[in-house]
């Protein structure tokens, strides 16, 4: 059997240190958290407003399709799930088959972003990211990509700015929030469960963490303890970790959310379930989605408990778009976006529907 | 005696390491999840008398683990030349409900050791163990404490006794339909973990759904929030006391900092126009007169930067408010002039839809520049009993500052 010294001349098996180191760096990360070195692809910042960074992604590689691609993320977590190692990386993929990526990071808000709102980020830093993306690639039209709560805000933006938009792609997007389709979500943002006027005027800008444990609750058995059972497991039959790890990361990185904007998502969207009903007004501006032409891809998955099925496919009936394609994964919000399901199902999905509407 | 003595060193250092972790916010929650298991099923137990102990016993998988633990480090510690210092006795107790653990009755040998309490893994292993114990307790009356408050041991925990009952069938038949018993303590984690997440979940989803869980929930959060902002208060207006800058001043400065920002970039939007589009050519005098506020702009950045050197209290804080707002106004004088320099080059069909919205709201409204309306909200003051002394009347930051001062 194999052994170890000690210093006082004992004897230890080394099954016990290897059950020991093993023990310990699977501690380690749930004291101190997980680490990963995540959104490795090759970026510049093209622009730059408050916290937000506007990046394109592997600017020198070969561009074979004309109509670059704008992803808008959302105002809940941080946006590099979209690039989160190399080979997991959708980022990564799209610039390897020659796409023109570009991303808009609402970067994490200060205390003095607290009234920042919807009609902040569609009418006055949307409509500057568009117009850099336009002139920095030199195209006349761009692919609005949105993901979860981005999609939601570009499809607002799509309908008070269809000019320069040659396709619009949702990834589990939300546009329709009917409570009686919504399960435990509903009940969590009810008026009588979650007034965010409360929250907003005591934090300014909401913490992430309330907002992470919001999510986590609508699965607490496996969010709080099923990753960890799963850490275990990897950890001691000695399974790749970095996904995990990088995953983890990216779970418990929640920025604040800015509170004019919480408070509006949860009143006007949540509770009053406004956008459907064409009465989101921005700066007096009507948002009428069936103003929206392009061409739509709209993704969602399944298992997904955040963004249900009918919440993304209500934007079906919304717009005039003649081309318009709702697809539906086997996936739950994230997986989808990221892991092998990922690789096989949303990224070729997505190359091969902007294949034949990027002007190649 | 010596023993004894060695004894209480031990007792004593165990119950330094304990404290110690328990400092920590978190432990392995594999381990808490059994003991919150275990902790309501004892809960639930207890609510329909020690009949219904035997419905499951959940405790025969654990005391399994533990036993494969302890194997573990009496095999570790027998190595390292000592006898094992982990007395049953140290393990944790299940409750007093609870049979004790069958391997002590084997294991009388299992008495605290002198050579241990010099032993750093045995200490640290022990301590665990010690903080375990604590940990259950604590987790034990806090969980009882909360179940209790929020739906109340009586009418409420009876409505739900079927729909726990039907959970721990459903976890025994996962339990039971697992082919032989899992030999290591992971394989052991995982097999309960699989057998109970199921059920559990189904039911934390049904208990979390429940009016009487979420109405607690929604009022300790409030209560959290209210507690927070009247914290928050009182430790500004505590330090404002002392002429340390707080968080709103900083707050305030970097709001200016933002809008600064954003005056910037929409200079740099208006020059993109200029140079992408329909620019008028500039004439001589535009562009020295562009230079010269561009000069002045650089003497107040110049003279905002000196000031952020100082040491930060109170007043230079609201020093460099100031100067930001003299650089804002500053900014919003080159922007209209920017602005209005390619307009009038350029006709109606061209400007973007966006820009002509912009025109009409600023048509109906009284001429001010932006910083100007700001500082109109700030002091109070009402824009149309301002004279404007800018560009075709329109109303500066000065402006607004006079009448406020006036």
């Amino acid at each position: 059997m194999a052994q170890q010294h000690t210093q006082n001349g004992g004897v230890v098996p080394s099954a016990a240190v290897n059950f020991f180191d093993k023990y310990s760096a699977g501690m380690r990360v749930v004291v101190e958290g997980a680490q990963a070195d995540t959104g490795r692809t090759p970026k510049e910042v093209v622009w730059t407003k408050n916290k937000a960074k506007l990046y394109r992604y592997q600017p020198s590689a070969e561009k074979k399709y004309p109509v670059p691609i704008l992803m808008v993320y959302a105002l809940i977590n941080r946006p590099y799930v979209l690039d989160l190692l190399p080979g997991n990386s959708f980022i990564e993929y799209l610039t390897d088959q020659g796409f023109d990526v570009y991303l808009l990071d609402w970067g994490i808000p200060g205390d003095e972003d607290k009234d920042i709102d919807f009609e902040h980020l569609i009418l006055d830093y949307l409509p500057r990211a568009v117009k850099k993306v336009l002139r920095t690639s030199g195209a006349d039209e761009l692919t609005l990509l949105g993901y979860c709560m981005g999609g939601t805000m570009s499809t607002m933006y799509a309908s008070l700015f269809p000019e320069k938009l040659k396709n619009l792609v949702l990834l589990t997007t939300p546009v329709s929030f009917p409570k009686d389709q919504m399960g435990t979500y509903s009940l969590f943002t009810s008026k009588k469960n979650l007034d965010p006027d409360i929250l907003a005027d005591a934090f300014g800008n909401i913490p992430g963490e309330l907002i992470d444990t919001g999510n986590r609750m609508l699965k607490p058995v496996t969010n709080y303890v099923g990753t960890y059972v799963n850490m275990w497991e990897r950890i001691f039959e000695d399974k790749p970790m970095e996904s995990w790890l990088a995953m983890n990361k990216w779970v418990n990185d929640g920025p604040p959310f800015p509170g004019a904007a919480f408070k509006t998502w949860i009143k006007e969207f949540y509770q009053q379930d406004k956008l459907v009903k064409g009465e989101i007004q921005l700066r007096g501006r009507r948002v009428d989605l069936s103003n929206i032409e392009t061409p739509l891809l709209s993704i969602a998955g399944r298992k997904d408990h955040i963004c249900l099925l009918p919440q993304a496919e209500a934007t079906m009936d919304l717009v005039s778009s003649e081309d318009k394609e709702f697809f539906v994964l086997d996936a739950g919000h994230v997986g989808l976006m990221t892991g092998r399901g990922a690789k096989k199902g949303l990224w070729p999905k997505v190359v091969s529907w902007l294949e034949a509407r990027s002007g190649a | 005696m010596i023993a004894d003595g060695a004894g209480q060193v031990l007792r004593e250092e165990l119950l330094q390491v304990s404290e110690e972790r328990r400092s920590r916010s978190t432990m392995d929650p594999t381990q808490l999840w059994r003991q919150w298991f275990e902790t309501s099923t004892r809960m639930w137990s207890d609510v329909f008398g020690a009949g219904q102990e035997n419905f499951l016993d959940p405790y025969g998988l654990y005391r399994q683990w533990f036993n494969g633990v302890e194997e573990l480090q009496q095999q570790m510690l027998g190595a390292m030349g000592m006898a094992p210092a982990l007395s049953n006795s140290s393990l944790p107790a299940l409750g007093d409900s609870v049979p004790s653990n069958p391997a002590s009755a084997e294991n009388p040998a299992a008495s605290a050791n002198p050579a241990a309490a010099q032993n750093p893994v045995a200490d640290a292993a022990a301590g665990q163990v010690a903080e375990a114990r604590n940990l259950w307790k604590q987790w034990f009356e806090a969980t009882q404490y909360s179940w209790q408050k929020a739906i109340g041991v009586g009418q409420e925990a009876v409505d739900l006794a079927p729909r726990w009952f039907t959970m721990l069938d459903q976890i025994r038949n996962n339990l039971l339909s697992a082919e032989g018993y899992p030999t290591d303590p992971l394989q052991f984690s995982t097999r309960w973990y699989n057998a109970t997440s199921g059920p559990l979940s189904d039911f934390v989803s049904d208990l979390i759904e429940r009016e009487e869980i979420l109405d607690v929930s929604s009022q300790f959060m409030q209560n959290y929030a209210s507690f927070y902002k009247v914290f928050r208060r009182n430790s500004e207006e505590y330090l404002k006391g002392v002429s340390l800058p707080v968080r709103s001043d900083i707050m305030r400065v970097a709001g200016l900092v933002v809008a600064l920002e954003d005056k910037m970039d929409r200079l740099e939007e208006a020059f993109e126009d200029f140079e992408y589009g329909y620019a008028s050519p500039a004439t001589a005098e535009s562009v020295q007169g562009v230079d010269e506020r561009i000069g002045r702009l650089e003497d107040s950045l110049g003279r905002v930067e000196g000031g952020a050197g100082d040491a930060a209290t109170a007043d230079s804080v609201s020093g460099l408010e100031k100067r930001l707002d003299d650089v804002e106004g500053k900014l919003d004088q080159i922007l209209t002039a920017l602005q209005n320099a390619p307009r009038n080059g350029s006709s109606p069909a061209e400007a973007s839809p966006q820009e002509e919205a912009a025109r009409e709201d600023e048509a109906e409204e009284i001429a001010a520049t932006a910083a100007a309306r700001r500082k109109a909200r700030e002091l109070g003051v009402d824009l149309a009993e301002v004279e404007g002394t800018g560009q075709d009347g329109q109303i500066t930051i000065d402006d607004v500052r006079r009448k406020g001062a006036s």
